[in-house]
């Protein structure tokens, strides 16, 4: 039986995708699972897995193309099998004007089943994942029809596994070697390869006291722990005060999109996670509007989930703005690469005791280093400025 | 335990002979089961051994001499009764379901009805609609009888030994086209229990339930589904009520894939009765849509081709298995 491949709805907000390639020729054989076409959203570039195996036929819509969720995009069929008849090519829009990927990059790494909506899985299988925590959205069927069964689900906990096994295993056995890698480290490398060649980056660096935020978490971090159940942490601190603060200043949070500004409703604010595989982005979706516990109970599901490789895809699309914490690494300040199409990304240092003038005299002080890389298509220095002079009063008063 | 290879029909001679032998209550009634040996030969001999008083010849009245094996088995007796065809059992439906059936119930227990009724049932022969159907579903969905279709020789004297002594109205379905199939039977009085399922095929890829001559169907498909890897294990209910779930529950929570057949009705049948409770009992354990193998929504056709496809066939049960994989 003929199967279609569909254009998979990959994100709540989605409506239209561009393809970006077929991995597969028209007429070549291909294996249910296999990567197929890669897709762009605004929000993300994915592979897109094929629905059945069999022979690639009538490919409908080419590389470039942009193309609504749910359209038929190709036919699979058995080999020797008659390619049925098809309604002429629904309305497919022309290739998007510019080629240029958008979208946070870090979602690449999520492998998406061509389903429209739900996820078609035995009672077995959903049982299976219930009880291992596995996302189903992430699986591909084997069963017919695409139905995810209770193997699918068997292997991916095999895989997770050994993958697991492959981080623990030490670095000197590759030592000499190349080896080829995963593709989250792949896209990372693509993402800001050209972010940082097309972005025209400048940066700015303040040294912010912290006496008040260092108080404020002492003061906050039992209560908070009291009601969430989470630890508090200074990056819940930043996102606090940075999503404020973005409030007064729109045009920092919004995004450079098709030689156009595009402003964002919503403050989105992105937190760079170092998983052992690679660096992933997860989003606090409308962090202006949650208190401190909420995000710190988000920010620890979230850490949690990208650690265990099982973020959903909602949760790295979407960010308007990026925080990037190295100061529990030790590092005192540094220059990020904007992870675009945001216009600004910034770098958070460690909180250290370093000299500082009051009142004409030298003293002892805890402060921060914040760095703001912004995109100087969006943003002139002095707007940049200027909200990095609001978030340091902020911080210093510590204004939640 | 020694055994002999007998045929299906000499294992329910068998049973008939040795329980009359043990119990002088026990007697037969039906049409042409005496001097003519019963028209599919099973009660051959019986007349000689017992006489004309335990084994008796009735007119072509089906609703007559159920009623006389009801009235008798009220005041003690235990008759079995042959009906022929299953097809003719619809003349004495009364009798069996608002009598046999009713009765230990609406006398508080102090009446009780120990028949046993022989049908046979099954379509092959080209016997055309009104002598080929399974009717069986109608009787499981009555309270108070008991439902027996064995597939083997064994198993049928196993369980008529039982169903003879059950006081309890049993309908003990015979399939036409399994009277001469062979089989060892153990020699000895042994019973088999009523609502016990048994497994007659241990496998690891799919549960096949089947019922009656649908059995042998199910063995030769799993044969030919083992040659492709594919390792079927089939359970056969035996009695179809009440019916043995935790037999097929242990099978279905390990295998999780379920072919269903059944030689009767296709709609309301006893594929969709064990369909929905392994739903109601086992839907976590589930790994893909439980596969029904029955007859079609049609009349039996007399035309031998026409026949085979209206019944199920191995091949059906193959094609099942394979939409299941």
């Amino acid at each position: 039986m003929a199967t279609e491949v569909i254009l998979p709805k990959l994100g709540a907000t989605m409506e239209e995708g561009t393809i970006i390639s077929w991995r597969k020729r028209q007429g070549e054989a291909t294996t249910q699972g296999e990567p197929l076409f890669e897709v762009e959203t605004d929000k993300v570039v994915m592979e897109v897995e094929a629905p059945a195996s069999g022979i690639l036929r009538r490919v409908l819509a080419d590389a470039g193309s942009v193309v609504p969720v749910g359209q038929v995009i190709a036919i699979i069929v058995r080999p020797g099998e008659e390619v049925p008849e098809h309604p002429a090519r629904a309305p497919i829009l022309p290739p998007a004007d510019t080629p240029l990927p958008t979208g946070t990059s870090h979602g690449a790494a999520i492998a998406v089943p061509s389903v429209q909506e739900g996820v078609i899985a035995s009672p077995a299988a959903k049982k299976l994942a219930r009880e291992h925590g596995v996302d189903l959205s992430g699986l591909t069927g084997s069963g017919p029809g695409g139905r995810i069964v209770e193997k699918d689900v068997e292997q991916a906990i095999a895989t997770r596994r050994s993958f697991e096994g492959e981080r623990v295993r030490s670095p000197q056995a590759a030592a000499g070697k190349a080896v080829p890698v995963s593709r989250l480290r792949r896209k990372t490398a693509q993402r800001m390869t050209e972010s940082f060649q097309s972005i025209p980056h400048f940066y700015l660096t303040v040294e912010v006291g912290a006496d008040n935020l260092t108080a404020l978490r002492e003061t906050l971090r039992h209560s908070v722990e009291a009601e969430g159940g989470s630890r508090l942490s200074f990056t819940d601190l930043f996102v606090r005060h940075v999503a404020l603060t973005l409030q007064e200043h729109p045009l920092v949070n919004a995004c450079w999109q098709n030689q156009e500004i595009r402003w964002n409703p919503d403050i989105n604010i992105g937190i760079a996670v170092a998983t052992p595989d690679g660096l992933i982005v997860p989003v606090i979706h409308q962090a202006d509007t949650l208190t401190l516990v909420q995000i710190a109970d988000e920010r620890t599901r979230l850490e949690l989930e990208a650690k265990e490789q099982r973020l959903a895809v909602h949760s790295v699309q979407g960010a308007t703005f990026t925080i990037t914490n190295l100061g529990p690494f030790g590092v005192d300040a540094f220059s990020p690469i904007i992870n675009p199409p945001q216009a600004a990304i910034l770098a958070i240092g460690r909180i250290a005791r370093r000299a500082v003038e009051r009142q004409g005299a030298l003293s002892l002080a805890p402060t921060v280093f914040l760095t703001l890389a912004a995109d100087h298509r969006i943003l002139d220095g002095a707007e940049a400025a200027g909200f990095l002079r609001d978030l340091k009063g902020r911080i210093e008063r510590a204004e939640i | 335990m020694t055994t002999r290879e007998i045929s299906y029909r000499d294992a329910i001679r068998e049973a008939l002979f040795e329980e009359m032998r043990r119990d002088p209550d026990v007697f037969m009634i039906g049409e042409d089961i005496a001097r003519f040996g019963g028209p599919m030969k099973v009660t051959e001999g019986l007349l000689a051994e017992f006489g004309d008083r335990r084994v008796v010849d009735t007119p072509i009245a089906e609703a007559g001499f159920v009623g006389i094996g009801v009235g008798a088995a009220l005041t003690g007796l235990r008759p079995v009764i042959e009906v022929m065809f299953n097809d003719f059992i619809l003349l004495a439906m009364d009798q069996i379901i608002n009598q046999a059936a009713k009765a230990r119930y609406m006398f508080g227990g102090k009446a009780k009805v120990p028949m046993v009724i022989r049908p046979h049932a099954g379509a092959g022969r080209g016997m055309a609609a009104q002598h080929s159907q399974c009717l069986h579903m109608l009787f499981v969905q009555i309270p108070g009888l008991i439902v027996v279709a064995p597939s083997t020789p064994s198993d049928a004297k196993g369980l008529m030994k039982s169903a003879i002594r059950s006081d309890d109205p049993v309908i003990f379905f015979e399939n036409k086209l399994l009277y001469s199939t062979k089989g060892p039977v153990p020699d000895g009085d042994y019973t088999v229990p009523l609502g016990v399922a048994d497994v007659k095929r241990p496998g690891r890829d799919v549960v096949i339930i089947s019922t009656s001559r649908m059995t042998a169907f199910a063995l030769g498909a799993a044969q030919v589904l083992a040659k492709e890897g594919i390792e079927a294990e089939v359970i056969d209910p035996r009695t179809l009520k009440p019916l043995d779930m935790e037999t097929i529950l242990r099978s279905v929570r390990r295998i999780k894939r379920v072919v269903i057949v059944d030689e009767g009705s296709r709609t309301g049948g006893f594929t969709s009765e064990i369909a929905a409770r392994i739903m109601d009992e086992a839907f976590d354990s589930l790994d893909a849509p439980i596969q029904r193998v029955a007859a079609e929504d049609a009349p039996i056709p007399y035309c031998r081709t026409l026949e085979a496809e209206a019944i199920p066939q191995e091949r059906d049960i193959v094609a099942a298995v394979k939409r299941l994989l």
